[in-house]
């Protein structure tokens, strides 16, 4: 075969000193213990040593502290108020009804801001002291619930996607996803040890799929079910679509190299939609997803952490490279890519009746933040449900498997308990999703969670003033340019840039299969509703029946293409 | 030793040196020789440090300020300049007065935020009138120019030091996010501008200053609040206060780490117009006190103790009074009186006894307002012109009303720039022992630990003093309570301080100051062969319970049995009980 030889100076082929500090901190960090175990019975600080906080993101782990009082404990001479978030693994995000039940109840016993549902379909508690880290950690073990490799250079929770007239496949797909994640997740028995204080003998060679150098970033997997794409796989490393007939789950076609995260600072940084490269059997995604993430730690660049994630391997290997890459480590060729068509990237609302005649319903949390009252409610509802929860990509809450005969019962008690306007949420509330930002997130530089409900009032009044008060708009607030609430896929999208101020992205499709462009930068919250106005009145005027504003934005060509990256995924028209 | 003083002292001084000497007694002779010698350990006279001084300084959110600032201090320590690396965030407004070049590394956050460590000393700079004509400086701002505002903070930094009369050696350089090439060329330019070491100290050889005043309990100093930090959360009731007082250069203020600073207070104004109303008089009236003649409010408010009841205060009372009671009770027992001095306030005393009394025979029955003794919290080699106390606001019942403490709460309630009179109280048994390596085991409850972070400040600059130290603390709540935290932290990473273990009892009510030294039985014995020094500093009943625990746990181990005996007669143990 000819090829070009393949550039491998910044990958772990390199000397390990030559690479970069995180990468020599996990290759010495002896399987990710580093010196965690000692720190954690230091009791003079609530915090870890810089070295441990960057390992325990790989038990899924983030230190972090109260930015709301950092300025006052400084001037009190005292060190920032630590705490730590805990970011749990629930691959396929379904969870029954006592695992959430413990969950309420640790929450309200370790974290000091409830309970919050993320973008990845898991739970993350905000504001754990260290000292109570192990033992949220064992509790979490005895509902078989654990948290390796939630955050870290590793394969992060693996996510999976709904399709309500589907119930097997959706099942089947659920199952793969946690095969799958099974599969992915670092050996190491640090974890074990750290955690749950067990003393175990480990192999000489406790990573087999991983190494010592771990991956070189973040590694996503999420499967999709057309035509629904709410878990937005077009943002995934790897995402696998499923392709379906009436009954049968056929096999998936395969994307790659997604990711949305991007540096203001730096041109050859950018949001990225995977690309589509063909169709596999369906038994054999765990493998390939291993096989191609094989790939990204074997050529990934170390040197430069920007460039690490997936989707620059790919633009650096070139796609044909990297398929003659894959043909050899997967053994055959894929097939070629099957149709399919998306729908759209948001939740179903409202009550679905499945197949198999059972009845599903999903609850709009804004934020995905379950705390104070509406946790109560919840736990008050919890006490006596027979199906299982699901949690979904856009931070919402499913209740699946409702047997026909006791669904007014269901709707009822929701209604008693004050539930039902989670049922029928505010139309734009419930396509609006939004990071967790400040005060507790590093690397914000602006609010989001906190400034969603006054920027939702403010553009549903805009939006009611000028006549497009019925149609949805996927909305996305970030605090910065990281992608945690995935703003680039949206069809309006702001990314914080410093207090009060945004970036505003336009023009990502409705279905989350276009990415949005930078529109204008710098704008506060007056310049951001102006700059709205005459794009949404023109949206009135001139749009076509059904279509959606993003799309809108996109025919009329009310904003230049001008992602540092152009995509060469093509669109489907419907 | 007189030949030698010829030279230095003028034969006029030396005279009148000689009389006063001749009238001092013998104890009174000791004691100066002893304070001379103290004086010359250099460790106890304050003089402001006039060497000039210069640093590069950087503000930083991401690092990249960091880095130019730490490239610089290489560079000019390669080229053997004299230099200091200081973070911005540590700066207070006053130490721009203590340099005489800074060299400014600057980034900017977001749209023209100051880097957050930088938040609170930059708004002080920004909204300063102080004069920095001593000063020079440079400033190189470092930014990104997507946004508006761009190196927005360096430029602020730079166009407000020259408004306050300081010299721009260089105007402020603007760099953008690939800033490398600006910040060698920059870093080349300043590194010239550097005075060598050499010239620097030759330069600085200006002559000490002559005869200093000597401060102490007759002659207190009334001095400037620097700073009054609330230390512990705004829930606290009993607020702990850590306050900075302001030398000045001109006298001498003799306090070592372990010393004492007493504090002139004064009555609240409201305890001051409660007396005034009983006693039926306005606080005009001229009294005569031995420091002069002054109004009858500020004889009250500033040398009267206008709680605690004297029993001849209470026998005149009953006299002037006329009550039978109350003379009932001055011709019973001692007992009874003492009683009741203890029990009642005056204000008590005069709310239930009315009766008249003229101004100078009031302050004349008065007891004196007593100084307050504080631990001096600081080294004075560490900070050279300042004073540290921590105070506990104290707040108690008594007859079924809350009280608070005089002084404390005095202290508690001044404001920056406020005055107030001090002196310094030697504290000799709590000194830092003779032996500069043997380890130390500091044992602090509460406020208890002020002397202790004099002691490690000063080990800390110290280079002969090599003492291990293991520091044992109590206190309420970790999160809230933890005193100084951020500073023992810093001074385990440096090595200062060997160890730090704590209780607090609000979090865990189990854990108590002594199941330190059992959880570390085997250690602290290590330690205590070692020939280690125990000192203990707090409330007393705390710390006395811990002491006879202690005791008693090294009496029943016969490996050690007789070291507590040896370590007393020693002198290893040093006790500062409140």
């Amino acid at each position: 075969m000819k090829s070009n030889p393949i550039d491998r100076t910044c990958d772990l082929t390199q000397k390990v000193e030559t690479l970069n500090e995180n990468e020599q901190l996990k290759y010495r960090s002896d399987f990710l213990r580093g010196t965690i175990a000692t720190n954690l019975e230091n009791y003079i600080t609530g915090g870890l040593s810089v070295n441990d906080t960057l390992l325990t993101k790989f038990h899924g782990i983030y230190q972090q502290d109260n930015r709301d009082t950092r300025q006052a404990r400084i001037i009190r001479k005292l060190e920032p108020d630590y705490q730590f978030m805990v970011r749990l693994r629930i691959p396929g995000g379904v969870l029954t009804v006592d695992q959430w039940n413990e969950i309420d109840l640790l929450s309200r016993r370790y974290s000091s801001s409830g309970i919050r549902i993320t973008t990845r379909q898991t739970i993350q508690l905000h504001g754990i002291n260290k000292g109570q880290l192990k033992a949220l950690l064992k509790r979490l073990r005895l509902i078989n619930i654990d948290t390796i490799a939630a955050c870290g250079d590793d394969s992060r929770g693996v996510i999976s996607g709904t399709n309500p007239a589907k119930p097997k496949i959706e099942s089947q797909i659920l199952k793969l996803a946690k095969k799958t994640s099974e599969r992915l997740i670092p050996r190491t028995s640090a974890y074990k040890e750290i955690w749950y204080d067990e003393i175990i003998n480990h192999k000489k060679m406790e990573e087999p799929l991983y190494g010592k150098l771990y991956l070189p970033r973040k590694f996503k997997v999420g499967f999709a079910i057309p035509p629904y794409n709410d878990i937005d796989v077009f943002a995934q490393d790897i995402g696998f679509i499923a392709i379906t007939d009436e009954e049968r789950l056929l096999g998936f076609n395969v994307c790659v190299g997604g990711g949305l995260g991007q540096l203001d600072t730096r041109e050859d940084s950018y949001p990225r939609l995977a690309t589509e490269i063909g169709f596999i059997d369906h038994y054999d995604a765990p493998f390939i997803a291993e096989v191609i993430m094989g790939i990204q730690r074997d050529f990934g660049d170390r040197i430069d952490r920007h460039r690490a994630r997936f989707k620059y391997t790919i633009d650096r290997l070139g796609l044909d490279t990297f398929k003659t890459l894959l043909l050899r480590r997967f053994g055959k060729e894929l097939g070629p890519a099957r149709p399919y068509i998306f729908k759209h990237n948001s939740d179903i609302y409202g009550w679905t009746q499945t197949p198999n005649q059972k009845w599903q319903v999903t609850l709009h949390i804004q934020s995905g933040r379950v705390d104070g009252s509406l946790r109560d409610q919840l736990s008050a509802f919890f006490q006596q449900f027979s199906g299982r929860v699901r949690l979904t990509t856009n931070q919402n809450l499913q209740l699946q498997n409702i047997d026909d005969h006791e669904r007014l019962e269901v709707e009822m008690r929701l209604n008693d308990l004050g539930l039902e306007q989670n049922i029928t949420p505010n139309l734009q509330g419930a396509h609006t999703i939004s990071c967790v930002a400040l005060p507790t997130c590093g690397l914000a530089m602006a609010e989001a969670e906190r400034y969603l409900p006054r920027f939702l009032e403010l553009f549903d009044a805009l939006k009611n003033e000028v006549g497009v008060e019925s149609i949805p708009i996927n909305l996305r607030i970030t605090g910065c340019p990281n992608g945690c609430a995935r703003p680039y896929v949206g069809e309006i999208a702001l990314t914080g840039r410093a207090s009060g101020l945004y970036n505003l992205y336009l023009g990502g499709s409705h279905r989350g299969d276009r990415l949005a462009n930078l529109y204008r930068s710098n704008l506060n919250e007056k310049q951001i509703l102006e700059n709205l106005k005459p794009l949404l009145e023109h949206f009135v005027i001139d749009r076509l029946i059904d279509e959606h504003f993003g799309d809108f934005i996109f025919r009329k060509k009310l904003i230049e293409n001008n992602n540092k990256f152009k995509t060469s995924h093509t669109y489907q028209e419907q | 030793m007189q030949n030698a003083s010829k030279n230095l002292i003028d034969d006029e001084i030396l005279i009148g040196l000689v009389q006063q000497l001749e009238q001092l007694s013998v104890d009174q002779t000791e004691w100066l020789i002893n304070f001379l010698k103290q004086q010359n350990e250099s460790s106890s006279t304050i003089e402001i440090n006039n060497k000039v001084r210069s640093a590069v300084v950087y503000a930083t959110e991401t690092g990249n300020s960091k880095g130019i600032a730490e490239r610089l201090f290489d560079t000019a320590q390669y080229h053997n300049r004299s230099i200091e690396l200081i973070d911005f965030a540590e700066l207070k407004l006053r130490h721009f007065l203590k340099f005489d070049q800074l060299l400014i590394v600057c980034s900017t956050h977001g749209d023209g935020d100051p880097p957050e460590p930088i938040e609170l000393v930059y708004n002080e700079l920004m909204t300063s009138a102080i004069s920095l004509e001593k000063l020079s400086f440079a400033v190189l701002a470092l930014g990104d120019s997507t946004y508006e505002k761009f190196c927005e903070i360096g430029k602020k930094i730079d166009q407000k030091l020259f408004q306050l009369n300081a010299t721009r050696l260089l105007p402020c350089v603007e760099c953008d996010v690939d800033f490398e090439e600006e910040a060698k060329i920059w870093i080349d330019k300043v590194i010239k501008l550097i005075p060598a070491q050499t010239e620097i100290d030759s330069k600085q050889a200006k002559p000490k200053s002559s005869i200093n005043e000597l401060i102490n309990k007759n002659n207190p100093q009334t001095i400037k609040v620097l700073e009054n930090l609330r230390l512990t959360s705004e829930k606290r009731r009993n607020a702990i206060h850590h306050i900075e007082l302001a030398l000045a250069n001109n006298k001498i203020f003799n306090v070592k780490p372990g010393d004492s600073i007493g504090v002139i207070a004064r009555n609240p104004s409201v305890l001051v117009n409660t007396i005034l109303k009983l006693v039926n008089l306005t606080g005009n009236e001229s009294v005569n006190l031995k420091i002069g003649t002054l109004s009858l409010r500020e004889a009250l408010s500033d040398h009267c103790d206008l709680n605690v009841i004297s029993s001849k205060f209470l026998e005149k009372w009953a006299t002037l009074s006329k009550d039978n009671e109350l003379t009932l009770l001055i011709q019973g027992e001692r007992n009874n009186i003492r009683s009741y001095t203890k029990q009642n306030y005056l204000s008590e005393l005069l709310t239930n006894y009315p009766a008249q009394i003229e101004p100078q025979n009031f302050v004349d029955l008065l007891r004196p307002l007593q100084p307050r003794l504080y631990d001096l919290a600081n080294s004075t080699n560490y900070i050279n012109d300042e004073v540290h106390i921590l105070v506990e606001s104290y707040i108690y019942q008594h007859g079924g009303r809350e009280h608070f403490g005089i002084a404390s709460n005095y202290l508690v309630g001044l404001s920056d720039e406020d005055v107030v009179s001090i002196f310094p109280h030697p504290n000799k048994r709590f000194h830092l022992p003779i032996n500069q390596t043997v380890p130390l085991i500091l044992i602090a409850d509460g406020t208890g630990i002020a002397p202790f972070r004099a002691f490690i400040q000063e080990v800390s600059i110290n280079d002969k003093r090599q003492h291990p130290i293991w520091l044992f603390f109590q206190e309420r709540y970790f999160k809230e309570d933890f005193l100084y935290q951020a500073e023992w932290l810093k001074f385990i990473e440096t090595g200062d301080l060997t160890r730090l273990d704590t209780v607090f009892y609000k979090d865990n009510s189990e854990l108590k100051l002594f199941d330190l030294v059992k959880q570390n039985y085997s250690q602290f014995k290590g330690w205590l062969n070692s020939g280690a020094h125990i000192y203990l500093s707090g409330h007393k009943s705390e710390l006395e319970l811990f002491e006879s625990l202690l005791n008693a746990g090294i009496a029943s181990d016969p490996e050690i049995s007789s070291e507590w005996q040896i370590m007393s007669k020693n002198g290893r143990i040093h006790r500062n009980l409140y």
